[in-house]
């Protein structure tokens, strides 16, 4: 008796691990399918593997909206936990989603289609619709791969009455950014509040700067990562770690000791007067504090006219190569870049759209959604790095924020960076 | 021929389950530590031993092996010492024995993860405030925060959920002390520390080898608290053996080389155990 069931668990075991193109060889797949089918003969089911779990509503009801205008066609989606590692486990093991989010600038999905495994939208009419800035910016070597929804940035949120009762301008220079944070330290408060204990949020905010203020930093970046160039001699780098490293002298007491959740709740409640992180936080803020009135801006460079926005590509969707239902997937994709359907996801999700035609209904992003109309955009320059290299950026800064030594800290970077390529 | 076919049998599921789902994917870590694999390419190359070379120059993972050298020793000795300490005192006949019993028992029904989640905010808003009020400086600030202070902060969230299970053991422990063997000792006017060294410990020596093992396992593989405290943070401060071959295997793209990580690390673990069986049944047969 444990002997047959056993046997029965494995060959069930064995049956789903290989849910190749051609069909599953055990009879417990077609099984299973056929009581889902047994309305009509024709529809086709496909899977829709989206990484981004806080629009997992917002999708459904789009979802259910597609399935209404095409009865043939199935949409179920799939949003897990980790869900960058799901997707490559699962492309590596020839089980592909039909149709799924991913990132223009994630290293591993820039391999993965370099080898082939996703499907090439250069010229597609898929992409008819979308800002061509940003599909321009979303390229790999020259050619799309995805079609972009949704943009993400970053920029500083402020506490408007704060701003209102000191009677403070938005700051156009980094030279106002800081006299205005003098102001606030003159008046008794917290001018910034950082999440250093998270080297993820120091990452984003070195990879922000470097892009914005670091004359041809690509190029610059690519000559050390080849062996020809090294860190310290790029003339701006010395001068952009002192100001990332004064700020902190405007932060709270204990920067190190601070995670992202807490800057979040220690913002919302008013603790602190300014924040830079993402736009991602405008609904958790709105959540910790409903009552509080905050707004953003762009962090801004040297010089007024330098200021401009990392954006990067949020949601962006994607096909595989040979996959199974293509035809009905490709409608899916369609129907999701229409500006209609992206209105009801970027307003949901409260995202900058990449679609034309899309009106921005978030007050809070105005002054960052002005930059990106006005093309004041730039890419991540992380996208070419190898895998790994972003974790080291944010953790040598974070060192560097610990014994406050720009020169080894300058020494380290180019340890990561020098001849990494012929790693 | 025909019992032995009947054992056979029997044992065939759980020998097909074993085989499958534990040394072939064993061998195949094996195989994978020798290559440059990144853990989702359709290709990678056979490298031979380049990894295990590599790793001993890596002074990432020494760094990391070093950590977890020391986070165990602290956690290891800690536990066992506080849950031998609460055994005794829990072990007597007072009020509200069995609440007071469950009180202690509880954290250890707590998920690890949960655990961090609550120590990281305690670190964050509990302890700052007690520390500038008391105005103890290295306890004014998140001690997690601190790549020198980082590591008690870890120790002391295991510490606290980690001695619950050990303390019960040893509770089941005391019940093996022959009582006749106690009032020998009290009536020959031993003192209580003497009983204890004298008549306690010796019937204590099983179990405390096996909550030995327990804590040397909990401490060489520890990952959970890590993640939830620290993320590896300061800078590599708290990186151990368990959070680096993930980092490297899944989110580095280095699963070759985080494997070969892992065979080491699995060396080390079989050596220590080796030690442990050894001392242990020589404890046991000297008991007897």
């Amino acid at each position: 008796m444990m002997f047959v069931l056993s046997l029965a668990l494995l060959t069930a075991c064995g049956g789903k691990q290989e849910t190749s193109p051609s069909g599953g060889g055990s009879n417990a797949a077609p099984n299973t399918k056929s009581d889902a089918q047994n309305s009509s003969a024709a529809q086709v089911k496909i899977e829709y593997f989206q990484m981004k779990n806080e629009v997992v509503d917002v999708v459904n009801r789009l979802i259910e909206k597609f399935e209404s205008e095409h009865p043939g066609i199935d949409v179920e989606q799939n949003n897990v936990p980790n869900p960058e590692n799901v997707w490559s486990i699962r492309l590596s093991t020839n089980d592909a989603p039909d149709v799924f989010t991913h990132y223009p600038h994630n290293a591993v999905f820039r391999e993965l289609v370099k080898e082939g495994r996703v499907v090439d939208l250069t010229q597609d009419p898929l992409l008819a619709d979308i800002n061509p800035a940003i599909v321009d910016l979303s390229k790999i070597d020259g050619n799309n791969y995805l079609v972009p929804i949704a943009l993400a940035t970053m920029g500083v949120y402020y506490n408007v009455d704060l701003f209102h009762e000191l009677h403070l301008d938005i700051p156009q220079t980094y030279d106002e950014l800081i006299q205005t944070a003098e102001k606030l330290k003159a008046a008794g408060y917290t001018p910034f509040y950082f999440h250093d204990k998270d080297w993820n949020g120091i990452r984003q905010e070195v990879v922000f700067k470097m892009g914005m203020e670091l004359d041809n930093i690509s190029e610059f970046l690519d000559d050390v990562m080849n062996g020809n160039k090294h860190i310290t001699e790029h003339p701006q780098i010395r001068a952009l770690a002192e100001r990332i490293l004064q700020l902190r002298e405007y932060g709270q007491q204990d920067s190190l000791g601070t995670g992202y959740e807490d800057a979040l709740r220690e913002f919302a409640n008013g603790k602190g007067a300014m924040w830079f992180t993402g736009i991602w936080a405008i609904p958790s803020i709105q959540d910790a504090n409903p009552n509080l009135k905050f707004s953003m801006f762009p962090f801004p460079a040297l010089n007024a006219e330098n200021t401009k926005l990392q954006v990067t590509v949020d949601t962006a969707i994607g096909l595989p190569a040979g996959g199974k239902n293509e035809e009905a997937a490709r409608s899916f994709v369609e129907f999701m870049a229409a500006p209609e359907n992206v209105q009801v996801y970027v307003d949901a999700g409260k995202y900058p759209a990449a679609v034309q035609g899309v009106q921005n209904n978030v007050p809070e992003m105005a002054k960052l959604s002005e930059l990106i109309d006005a093309g004041k955009v730039y890419p991540t320059i992380m996208s070419v790095w190898p895998p790994g290299v972003a974790e080291e950026v944010g953790k040598a800064t974070q060192e560097m924020f610990a014994v406050g030594d720009i020169d080894s800290y300058l020494q380290n970077l180019d340890t990561i960076f020098y001849n990494r390529y012929n790693q | 021929m025909r019992p032995g076919l009947g054992y056979f049998l029997f044992f065939t599921p759980a020998l097909v389950l074993f085989l499958i789902f534990f040394v072939i994917p064993l061998g195949m870590g094996v195989y994978y530590s020798m290559t440059n694999w990144n853990g989702y390419s359709l290709t990678y190359q056979f490298v031979g031993l380049d990894n295990y070379v590599k790793i001993l120059q890596d002074s990432r993972f020494m760094k990391a092996t070093g950590f977890t050298l020391y986070y165990t020793v602290l956690v290891v000795v800690l536990r066992l010492a506080i849950a031998l300490v609460l055994a005794l005192l829990l072990n007597g006949n007072f009020a509200f024995r069995s609440l007071i019993r469950s009180v202690y028992f509880f954290p250890a029904v707590l998920s690890m993860i949960t655990v961090g989640l609550i120590f990281n905010e305690i670190y964050y808003a509990v302890v700052p405030s007690i520390g500038k009020a008391l105005g103890i400086e290295a306890l004014s600030k998140n001690i997690l925060g601190n790549a020198q202070t980082a590591i008690y902060g870890i120790v002391f969230t295991n510490v606290w959920q980690g001695v619950a299970v050990p303390m019960v053991i040893f509770l089941a422990g005391l019940t093996s002390v022959p009582k006749d063997l106690l009032e020998a000792a009290t009536i020959d006017g031993a003192s209580p520390m003497q009983r204890f060294f004298s008549v306690t410990l010796p019937f204590l020596i099983p179990v405390l080898m096996v909550n030995a093992v327990l804590a040397i396992k909990g401490g060489l593989t520890v990952f959970d608290y890590i993640v939830a405290l620290t993320d590896g943070g300061p800078g590599r401060a708290t990186e151990s053996m368990g959070y680096l071959i993930y980092r490297q295997g899944m989110q580095e793209n280095k699963f070759g080389y985080a494997t070969a990580e892992s065979i080491y690390v699995f060396g080390l673990i079989l050596i220590i155990s080796l030690i442990q069986i050894r001392l242990l049944s020589r404890k046991e047969a000297g008991q007897l």
